[in-house]
């Protein structure tokens, strides 16, 4: 066997599940099952102990899908990456989920289980702070809670609640994503970096840059933001000022000397690919 | 009891609920087209459809199967004695040499060429990327899936 037994519940909706949470606060959730399994089968190789009942979320009906609500983007907790890539909704994460690890895998993986999983690489989380997402839970009672993603990670990205769906405003934003991988595509990235802007009349506004360095859950980057806001977007040398106006401290204590200097390079591909944005 | 709907074709199974769909298909069904090589997620060879997406059966719980249409490389053939064009088209490309990944390659080209009947070389590099060939065979399997595109829209035309 590839696993070690263990007693499966699928419920048919959120309050079975929360039902089944409820009688045992031990179980691990199984969403797409990309982390999950594999954690599993690695814990049973070295002989560790692994839990005895898993709830597996992949019958709710009601937690896929992808809507819209007044000016908010919703985003179901079991609505596969696959699913997000492929959807008409928000271009910017379209474009990272499209090249989010491999084809089987985003076919499987949940934007619930990247967001909650807690390794610090996985990608969506990044992105979610940079649109300024809300999370929101469900406890065992019922009880709702949401967060702020950003406060999420701020935290430490623990819960024992299950994630229902993210929220985000749906703006009309200039936006770029930059991944740093060491080898193959279809690695983990080391580093990322994620600008999202507003324009009032020409001036950018509401700049959110967010930095993933791999090893540790994302940060913003508020020199760089405070830089970037209510400057003209036709700013002459914008983007090597921008260079001298970022936060080295983030990825300085990695003492990575490859992320130090892709963290630079990053800033500049992305502003760069913001500018084209602007100037079609 | 649960069903399981594979290649078309119903099986009633006593399942528990930590067996992966994996272990159903090889050990329990005796469909060992399916393979488990690296058994972390990260070669292919276990890869098999599920509702039209290629999916990686080591890490798919059986029990998360039900309601699902499943499709293994044994269900690719179109008889006794004729092949899928996906098959031929490996075969007369000379893509096989070891032979261990095909099963995976073939599935993920099945997934790949039902969504998108004439890939781009980016959209097969993409639509293969989670399946690893150690035979490096590349590109012999890049010539045979623009065969077996051609192939299976001269079938659809």
């Amino acid at each position: 066997m590839l696993l070690n037994p263990f007693h499966l519940y699928q419920p048919q909706s959120l309050n079975e599940a929360l039902a089944s949470l409820k009688k045992h606060p031990g179980a691990r959730i199984l969403a797409g099952g990309t982390f999950l399994i594999n954690q599993l089968k690695q814990l049973k190789k070295k002989g560790l102990k692994t839990p005895d009942h898993i709830i597996s979320l992949n019958a709710i009906e009601t937690l896929k899908g992808i809507a819209f609500d007044k000016k908010s983007l919703i985003i179901k907790s079991m609505t596969t990456i696959a699913n997000l890539a492929d959807s008409g909704a928000c271009s910017s994460l379209r474009k990272v989920c499209q090249d989010l690890a491999t084809t089987p895998i985003r076919n499987m993986a949940t934007v619930g289980g990247n967001l909650t999983c807690r390794y610090t690489w996985s990608e969506l989380p990044a992105l979610m702070i940079a649109h300024d997402a809300l999370f929101h839970f469900v406890d065992r009672e019922g009880a709702e809670e949401s967060i702020a993603a950003e406060e999420f990670y701020r935290s430490g990205a623990k819960t024992d609640k299950i994630l229902s769906h993210v929220s985000l405003p749906f703006d009309n934003v200039l936006f770029s994503y930059q991944r740093v991988k060491k080898t193959l595509h279809l690695d983990v990235p080391i580093l990322t970096v994620t600008i999202k802007l507003s324009r009032k009349d020409n001036n950018f506004s509401d700049a959110r840059v967010v930095v993933n360095p791999g090893n540790h859950f994302p940060l913003r980057d508020k020199i760089l933001e405070s830089f970037l806001n209510n400057k003209p977007a036709n700013m002459d040398g914008l983007i090597a000022k921008a260079l001298n106006h970022y936060d080295k401290d983030i990825l300085t204590k990695t003492k990575d000397e490859y992320k130090i200097h892709m963290h630079g390079i990053c800033i500049k591909h992305a502003l760069t690919e913001i500018l084209e944005q602007i100037n079609g | 009891m649960t069903t399981l709907n594979i290649n078309g074709k119903d099986y009633e199974l006593a399942l528990e609920g930590h067996v992966t769909l994996l272990e159903v298909l090889r050990d329990t069904l005796g469909f060992t087209g399916t393979k488990t090589a690296c058994d972390e997620a990260e070669c292919g060879a276990c890869s098999v459809i599920i509702d039209g997406r290629s999916v990686l059966s080591c890490i798919t719980l059986a029990q998360d199967c039900v309601g699902k249409k499943i499709t293994t490389i044994e269900g690719l053939a179109r008889g006794e004695d004729l092949l899928h064009p996906i098959q031929e088209a490996f075969i007369k490309e000379a893509a096989v040499q070891c032979g261990f990944c095909m099963p995976g390659m073939i599935i993920a080209t099945k997934a790949l060429l039902d969504k998108n009947p004439a890939p781009t070389e980016k959209e097969i590099q993409k639509g293969l990327d989670g399946n690893i060939c150690r035979c490096a065979g590349y590109p012999q399997i890049m010539k045979a899936v623009k065969h077996a595109s051609k192939l299976m829209r001269e079938d659809n035309a």
